[in-house]
């Protein structure tokens, strides 16, 4: 009797293993890394093989099966095997790795951020890999040198632990866009200036200026979350990470400043005039669209492309307010970081890296971010080009995209190539080319307002323990002045105060001393 | 007797009306759950979609089945869910048991031996290299071992032993020459057919829902629950809405607009196998189990 | 005789040993400044400086409030419902009523967390929620919900009782469905109503059960999970919204340090076991019932 269970519990076991059989165990990432081939090669040559991490793009579209990396593992004769990770726990599942020494040898679009490389590369995880480019990768290095971009890359310790990844530089903050549909209509010039701003919004308010008739249904100034995109407007341009502004390389953090009592007067004012839309805090983006694109009422607002907030027929109504000034805009570089990362596990990392240095260069930026001519995108007499649909590569962008480029969901390894940006051609997407178009004009005015701040770990736990709270506080005290629940004038002081209480001070030592090493290292 | 019939009927109607309210407060959202996953998103948020569909559109299911990999998600998931809760089941019954019975002397510290690690864990890395150690990474037994005991299921699983299975019933067994396997397949588990489809439910739905564990343990995508491939499609979207790397505009508004449907196809998608099993599951509920086995 | 309960608990014991005690030592990361090169004995010591950190914090006050605040508020309306559901549920006469809403009830236990973020915030929309349309039309006015901090706990609250109280119901339907039908049978002879009958024979009969599952909840109060109050937040309700769980998620944001994240983790912990523990033995000394 008592056989029967135990016998019945051996017979389920032998059913789920014979299940397991079905599935075979992959195993985690192989350790190859000399140069004789691997058991399932059967070219006569030598094939070098490598074992790499990367980002699974949109759910479906492993790296190995792009175009740009099958014709290059091909023309290399290298053979990298991906494991895939799903981007939701793209973090996550890369620490686990990196902490539990289950690593392969490369990282390739794996979204690494500068503190896990300066962390990892301490240890001797990642290797340094400025000589390795100095020696493998023509491309980049000259690219480098021209640019003067060996700053952008480096880590606190003055090692590179990671690739760039080259795209157009733009607004370090959401742009704001204005609809010059309306200025035109009410006969108005575009502003240039706080006070011109105030008189343009109030006019779009009182003037019924969509001209359906209905004075009341426009609202002049609409977003979700917070008002930020308004810093760009300010004066000075203000670094987004740190919320700081750099003069005569003395910094001061933006929110105890006179800039931003100016700012929240200004946001506290159109909240009470009724020119912000009064939902704008608790509303989500995606309500915010259903009512950008139902109706035309808005007259302006903040979001990486227009269309997403007002659609796609009405975008052009609108462009990004011009900065105010030369110097005044911040902007970012346009360099993503640690796209590509080599661990102490590779031996030979030479050969590969070569082999990636292939797209950065033109030919090889646009073989990593359009393809193949006559493939996946084509070019008309302009010189403009536009995707190839409907052939082997798919019937929409996104899978043209997914199947032929290595680009998407994070930064990987190359440079863009200029006619991405300037020659799309509009029969590709109109709406693109033409949020590129402001892109690139707004961004002529811009300037860059920290370099690369090479934070030590210990400033780095300061940092991120105090500029947590520090901004939780400040964005509570921004909301509840501008929607009236504190009057300015008569709590600044206290609110100032209480952040020095927090510990601004350190937290601008921390700034500070990070700014002037690496000032120093450009 | 009129006094009793009286405060009866007060309450069945109060009953039956409050639970007609229930119903519609339960009902009501589903459905708008239903009627959502077939809506277009931007009349979802303008209020528009109330008991039907607005801007009907078949859009959120046509994307959400061209991911061929979903297929392959399905079918891991039931076997994972199928396998997995039989080796809960399995194991649990056999910790919850003896520890069940009052003259099991390690008892006690069995079950704070438990407790402990309710509460103290070593956490991800630690955990990740044994089971890494154990050969059992990217594969079927990641899924299936690493949880394969809840102590919250099985302290309600030795509870109901407890309560429901007296001491009497054991002692007559003993004297009818029963040993204690015996005593517990043959009388215990019969007996507890209601605990045990409440465990295997919550097992069962635990491995459904599951796509932590997938996350950590699996790579390949071949192995893959269906969990994983959906929430990542609806989390793709934030993502790109944060890094604008290699995103282009259109790929944005692409996945903002895609995971806006998906969010409730999904939901349907997922639930269906499970509103499936629950009937059969529900019989096991029912009054009387008891009836005959304790005489005196 | 006993050597074959033995012989039952060795493959569970031993699950717990490989699975969590093995890994346990991993605790010290709270006191250590990790580095996988040198492993968890060889990293540097710190002591209790992570720990500081989080109590340091100009936050630390209004988090524990908020965690707490939740989380007891949650006990107290969530833990009777499921309850008083099944009871009635029991009673019911109708059938296709009773079953109807049973399925029905635990359906929303389905639903992902993002979607009922989703719907709630759709429907407690000021200008186009459900909720305010159904205020307007009474004639009131309509109410920011989300707008609103003191708002915030009573919405969380509610809407898991909404979206669990069906699933939390099952355990107790099964428990009451082993009530020996002869006691009701009794009762009636003696001219007992239903109410009677609900509180002199199920009640008692479920009683451990019912214990069983205050203590453990009371052991997870300070657990409020992270991904709700995430996508509940805004500018304007964050001041209730702030927990722990979604802090430790900002600050790791800015800073992967697993240290941080290890030690305010075995600080709930802690205050959790404690409060188990505490419970149970009221509960024994009260009740008879424990769970150790």
């Amino acid at each position: 009797m008592k056989h029967k269970f135990i016998s019945i519990l051996l017979a389920a076991a032998m059913v789920l293993s014979m299940a397991a059989c079905g599935g075979s165990p992959s195993q985690s990432q192989p350790d190859h890394s000399s140069a004789d081939g691997s058991a399932d090669t059967k070219a006569p040559e030598d094939k070098l093989t490598y074992s790499a991490v990367a980002v699974l793009h949109a759910s479906t579209y492993d790296l190995d099966d792009s175009l740009p990396m099958q014709i290059l593992q091909e023309k290399y004769n290298i053979d990298i095997e991906f494991q895939s990770l799903l981007s939701s726990e793209l973090s996550e599942k890369r620490n686990l790795l990196l902490n539990s020494g289950d690593y392969p040898e490369l990282f390739i679009k794996s979204g690494m951020s500068s503190s896990e490389m300066l962390d990892y590369g301490s240890q001797g995880i990642l290797i340094p890999l400025e000589d390795l480019i100095k020696e493998h990768m023509p491309n980049l290095t000259a690219w480098l040198d021209e640019n003067n971009a060996w700053q952008w890359i480096l880590s606190s310790d003055g090692h590179v632990y990671g690739l760039p990844c080259y795209e157009l530089a733009i607004t370090d903050w959401t742009p704001y866009w204005i609809n010059m549909k309306w200025i035109e209509y009410l006969g108005l010039k575009e502003p240039s200036s706080l006070d011109e701003l105030y008189e343009v919004l109030k006019a779009f308010k009182e003037q019924d200026a969509n001209g359906n008739g209905d004075p009341n249904d426009e609202i002049p100034l609409a977003f979700n979350g917070m008002p930020t995109f308004l810093m760009q407007y300010l004066g000075q341009a203000v670094d987004s990470r740190t919320y700081c502004t750099v003069n005569d390389g003395k910094l001061s953090f933006v929110p105890v400043t006179d800039m931003y009592y100016t700012y929240l007067e200004f946001l506290a004012k159109l909240y009470a005039e009724g020119l912000i839309l009064d939902t704008c805090f608790t509303i989500t983006g995606e309500e915010l669209t259903a009512k950008g694109t139902e109706n035309d009422i808005f007259g302006s607002s903040a979001s990486a492309g227009i269309f997403l907030v007002v659609g796609r027929d009405n975008d052009d109504d609108y462009k990004m307010l011009t900065p105010f000034g030369e110097g005044q805009y911040a902007i970012g570089n346009g360099i993503g970081t640690g796209v590509f990362c080599v661990t102490d596990k590779c031996t030979n990392p030479g050969p590969v890296l070569a082999m990636f240095d292939t797209f950065y260069s033109q030919e090889g930026g646009i073989l990593a971010t359009m393809g193949v001519e006559g493939e996946t995108y084509s070019v008309n007499e302009q010189g403009e080009w536009e995707w190839i649909l409907g052939g082997k590569y798919g019937e929409t962008v996104d899978e043209v995209r997914g199947n032929g480029t290595i680009q998407g969901t994070t930064a990987g390894p190359y440079l863009s190539p200029d006619i991405w940006w300037t020659k799309m051609s509009p029969n590709a997407d109109p709406d693109e080319v033409y949020l590129n178009q402001e892109r690139v004009r707004t961004a002529a005015y811009g300037v860059s307002v920290l370099p690369n701040m090479h934070y030590t770990e210990e400033d780095e736990d300061t940092v991120a323990a105090l500029a947590t709270d520090i901004q939780m506080y400040f964005e509570e005290y921004t909301v509840e002045v501008i929607t009236g629940k504190k009057d300015l004038a008569s709590t600044w002081d206290n609110y100032v105060a209480t952040v020095e209480r927090m510990g601004l001070s350190d937290l601008m030592d921390a700034y500070q001393r990070t700014y002037d090493k690496s000032i120093a290292l450009q | 007797m009129n006094r009793r019939n009286h405060s009866d009927t007060i309450f069945d109607t109060a009953n039956v009306i409050i639970m007609c309210v229930l119903l519609l407060i339960f009902i009501w959202p589903l459905w708008f759950v239903v009627a959502a996953s077939f809506s277009d998103p931007n009349e979802l948020w303008m209020g528009n979609v109330v008991l039907l569909p607005k801007g009907f559109t078949l859009e959120a299911y046509e994307k959400l089945l061209e991911y061929s990999d979903i297929w392959v998600g399905y079918k891991n998931s039931i076997l994972y869910t199928a396998a997995g809760t039989l080796v809960n089941l399995a194991a649990t019954v056999a910790l919850a048991y003896p520890l069940s019975r009052k003259d099991f002397m390690p008892r006690n510290l069995i079950m704070m031996m438990l407790i402990v690690t309710m509460y103290f864990s070593g956490g991800l890395i630690p955990t990740y290299l044994v089971v890494k150690n154990l050969g059992m990474v990217n594969t079927f037994w990641a899924m299936i071992i690493p949880g394969a005991i809840s102590t919250y299921n099985v302290i309600v699983t030795r509870t109901y032993f407890s309560n429901s299975i007296p001491a009497e019933l054991h002692n007559a067994a003993k004297i009818d020459g029963a040993n204690n396997l015996q005593f517990l397949w043959k009388i215990v588990l019969p007996l507890s057919k209601p605990i045990l489809a409440v465990i295997g439910l919550y097992y069962a739905v635990g491995h459904w829902n599951d796509y932590y564990t997938a996350l950590i343990y699996l790579y390949d995508k071949k192995l893959f629950p269906l969990t994983c491939f959906l929430k990542n499609m609806i989390i793709d979207a934030s993502l790109s809405m944060e890094g604008s790397f290699g995103v282009s505009a259109t790929e944005m508004e692409k996945m903002i607009r895609l995971s806006q449907s998906l969010k409730y196809s999904t939901i349907i998608i997922s639930v269906i196998p499970l509103l499936i099993i629950y009937p059969f599951i529900q019989k096991f509920f029912v009054k009387g189990v008891m009836i005959g086995s304790i005489k005196g | 005789m006993n050597y074959l309960l033995y012989l039952l608990v060795l493959p569970g014991v031993a699950y717990y040993i490989i699975f969590c005690y093995v890994p346990m030592p991993g605790v010290m990361m709270a006191f250590v400044d990790y580095k996988s090169k040198l492993g968890l004995l060889g990293s540097p010591w710190v002591g209790l400086k992570h720990f500081q950190r989080f109590f340091n914090s100009y936050y630390f006050g209004v988090l524990i409030k908020n965690t707490l605040g939740i989380s007891i508020y949650s006990l107290l309306v969530g833990f009777p419902i499921p309850i008083i559901f099944a009871l009635m549920l029991n009673y019911l006469n109708i059938k296709w009523l009773k079953k109807t809403v049973q399925m029905v009830s635990y359906a929303p236990h389905f639903i992902s967390t993002v979607v009922i973020c989703g719907m709630l915030t759709m429907f407690l929309n000021q200008e186009t929620g459900i909720v305010n349309q159904l205020l307007g039309k009474l004639g009131f006015e309509t109410v920011g919900f989300l707008a609103e901090p003191k708002y915030f706990k009573s919405i969380y609250v509610w809407s898991d009782v909404w979206q669990g109280m069906g699933w939390s119901a099952i355990i107790y339907i099964s428990a009451l469905a082993g009530v020996d039908y002869e006691l009701h049978e009794a009762a009636i002879m003696d001219g007992a109503t239903k109410i009677q009958r609900m509180l002199h024979i199920d009640i008692p009969s479920i009683k451990s059960t019912i214990l069983m599952l205050l203590i453990l909840q009371f052991g997870s109060l300070m657990s409020v999970g992270f991904e709700k109050v995430y996508f509940l937040t805004n500018p304007r309700n964050q001041s209730a919204a702030n927990i722990i769980s979604t802090y430790v998620y900002q600050v790791g944001m800015l800073d992967h340090d697993y240290g941080f994240s290890t030690a305010v983790g075995l600080f709930n912990s802690l205050v959790n076991m404690i409060l188990l523990i505490t419970v149970n033995r009221i509960s024994r000394k009260v009740a008879d019932e424990s769970l150790f």
